[in-house]
């Protein structure tokens, strides 16, 4: 134990007195080239506030170890908003009112489910709970009548927004050394009438875990990693979306910047839920839906629905769900994973680390976190691409994944289904999708023997 | 009627949690049974169950919405939390029934913080016999109590969450003196715990 400590006071001590806080942070920011053991602090991934306690199925949901007493408290209360059903509004419980009308779930956690990951339908099933679908036509503009987001659920009184269904098309895929696998390719369809040139562009809730040390990493350490030109030629760019406030971190297309912004975003179109950051109490009807704009509403006294108070505890609430400990950190079949991960050059994009800044809030600051990500938009490749642009953001870019907490998948939400729709039913179809910028990572995945990529795995599992 | 079946097995012998709970050392399994004290004492109970509809002054949000009965849910609970502290359950016919106490193994290793966590629990325990005279003397249900403006009703609900917030106060520390007794012990990896290493 001693001589734990006394490593830990080398590694972070000054190695030589010339070394400035900048050429520090740099060497421990570095990726590692020794794959012989774990890294000191490696097993945190998530900084201090790590969940060391509890792997079972309750992983994702134990709050930030670095909060204090009474904060834990808030997250609490958070917790409580955060698993609260709302219904329609007018009713006698004016507090919960205000649900759609039209909407895709009655609560965050609905698709948000154990605060993980969620999942495709079944083949043939319609019930899409934890998966929606973003609108867009060809220019990135929403649907002219259903706005920016399929809504499948509504109120009493009104008929939803349609329903959708999944098929899947089996795609045959066959590695270098002759073995073969079979790749899932989803296709939606829907009898609703969609816009000219819109896309049904589908969008698994992500889980919840770490969200507030994403949102306290330094904007200029996330621009560090950005080469949009690609100016050094390695094939990978590396964009970052420039919003009005910030750098976009949130969303699979890096469309919102701070975890409430999100927060607002997901009670608006998700929930048709109103708040002081979007106001409108019929959420994503368009002008083209004038019953669902005249319905009842539960904006009381021309506050929104969502009183700020609870906006401010789902929101603290979302940026203090700890990320666990990685297991296995020491097993030499993981640390040959390790290595084969960084040596395919995963890591061009699944940055491992990241320090969050000094200026955030104090439960997040100064923290060695490990999200594998350097929350950028990339090109993807068509195989993954949407139809149609979000925005100003090609069909084919998305935001890199973090991988913290991936190995527990299946111990929390109960299945392995990856990527942005679920199409992937293991990492290992997660990783073969990679195309566009990712394809020489992939091509270098396929290529090792396949007890070499069963390590690579076994590395991810122990995220 | 399950669920409740479903506790039971999983306390009775050879059920999973007894099981898991057996299988601790002492200090740990004293430190589990605190925790889970703590937990319900806490996010469950103050904060969920009660300040969440104080927040919201929603008469919706008692806990026992049909039944009228979130009165005796809150009170019941939090006796139970003393009732396992204290090792002892008044039985529906009032007599009582002694079992080994928490507070017996507690009181060893920390006379002092024994000591106020018994005075805790009973405030908290008198703090809910208050909100529990209230809806009980037919005054006013709990929902009305966390109604909007009432002023009165807010405060006792207050009182409680308050009581329950500051006995978990105590809970933790008890924890901690635990914690710290089993890693002079055994050792622990939380010591190269990487607190704040950009500082």
């Amino acid at each position: 134990m001693r001589l734990l400590v006394v490593f830990a006071m080398l590694l972070f001590a000054p190695v030589a007195e010339a070394e400035t806080k900048a050429e520090r942070k740099a060497r421990i920011l570095a990726p590692t080239q020794d794959f012989a053991r774990a890294e000191q602090f490696e097993r945190y991934q998530g900084g201090s506030g790590t969940n060391t306690k509890r792997f079972d199925r309750n992983a994702f949901s134990l709050p930030s170890a670095t909060l204090t007493f009474e904060q834990r408290s808030d997250f609490f209360v958070g917790n409580g908003v955060f698993d609260r059903p709302w219904v329609a509004a007018p009713s006698s419980t004016i507090a919960s009112d205000g649900l759609g009308p039209y909407y895709n779930a009655r609560s965050c956690q609905g698709c948000h489910i154990k605060d993980g990951r969620g999942h495709p339908p079944a083949p043939g099933d319609t019930n899409m709970v934890s998966l929606l679908f973003s609108l867009s036509d060809g220019f990135g503009a929403p649907d002219p009548v259903l706005g920016h987001q399929f809504q499948d659920q509504a109120i009493p009184g009104f008929a939803s927004e349609g329903t959708l269904s999944v098929a899947y098309k089996e795609v045959p895929f066959t590695y270098p050394d002759g073995t073969e696998a079979s790749l899932r390719q989803p296709i939606y369809t829907t009898e609703t009438e969609l816009g000219a040139g819109v896309s049904l562009n589908p969008r698994i809730a992500p889980p919840m875990i770490g969200l507030g040390l994403i949102e306290a990493i330094a904007e200029a350490d996330l621009l560090a990693h950005a080469d949009p030109d690609d100016a050094d030629g390695d094939g990978i760019s590396g964009r970052a979306n420039q919003l009005g406030s910030g750098v976009g971190r949130f969303g699979w297309k890096a469309t919102t910047s701070t975890v409430l912004e999100q927060s607002a975003v997901a009670f608006s179109n998700d929930m048709g839920l109103s708040t002081r950051l979007r106001r409108p109490s019929y959420g994503d009807c368009t002008e083209a839906q004038a019953a669902c704009q005249a319905a009842f509403h539960g904006d009381d006294d021309g506050q929104p629905e969502i009183a700020d108070t609870l906006l401010d505890l789902v929101a603290f609430y979302s940026q203090n769900l700890a990320v666990p400990a990685r297991r296995d950190i020491d097993d030499p079949e993981v640390l040959a994973g390790k290595a084969l991960f960084y040596q395919a050059n995963c890591i061009a994009c699944h940055v491992p680390k990241f320090a969050t800044s000094a200026q955030s809030a104090p439960e997040q600051r100064n923290q060695l976190i490990w999200p594998y990500s350097d929350f950028l938009l990339h090109d993807m490749g068509p195989g993954l691409a949407d139809k149609t642009p979000t925005g100003d953001i090609a069909g084919s870019e998305w935001r890199t994944q973090p991988l913290w907490g991936i190995g527990l998948t299946e111990t929390v939400n109960g299945h392995t289904y990856f990527l942005h729709d679920g199409r992937a039913r293991s990492l290992e179809e997660a990783i073969l999708w990679h195309g566009g910028e990712a394809e020489a990572a992939r091509d270098a995945f396929a290529a090792l023997i396949a007890a070499d990529r069963a390590r690579l795995i076994g590395f991810l599992e122990s995220l | 009627m399950t669920d409740l079946e479903e506790i039971v097995a999983a306390w009775g012998a050879g059920g999973a949690a007894r099981t898991d709970l057996d299988g601790q050392s002492d200090a740990q399994g004293l430190s589990s049974i605190l925790t889970g004290l703590g937990s319900l004492s806490y996010g469950e109970l103050a904060g969920e169950r009660m300040k969440l509809g104080l927040i919201l002054h929603d008469p919706e949000e008692e806990h026992d919405c049909f039944a009228d009965n979130t009165h005796n849910s809150h009170y019941y609970d939090a006796l139970g939390i003393q009732n396992v502290y204290l090792g002892q359950y008044t039985r529906l016919d009032g007599s009582v029934m002694e079992v080994a106490a928490l507070e017996d193994l507690a009181a060893p290793l920390n006379a002092s913080l024994n000591a106020e966590m018994t005075a805790k629990l009973a405030a908290t325990m008198s703090a809910m016999q208050v909100m529990k005279d209230r809806a009980d003397s037919g005054i006013e249900a709990y929902d009305q109590m966390i109604g909007f403006g009432n002023d009165a009703g807010n405060a006792i609900v207050q009182a409680a969450i308050d009581a329950l917030i500051d006995q978990t106060q105590t809970i933790e520390a008890l924890v901690a003196t635990l914690n710290a007794a089993e890693i002079s012990v055994e050792g622990s990896d939380s010591l190269d715990n990487p607190n704040a290493v950009f500082q």
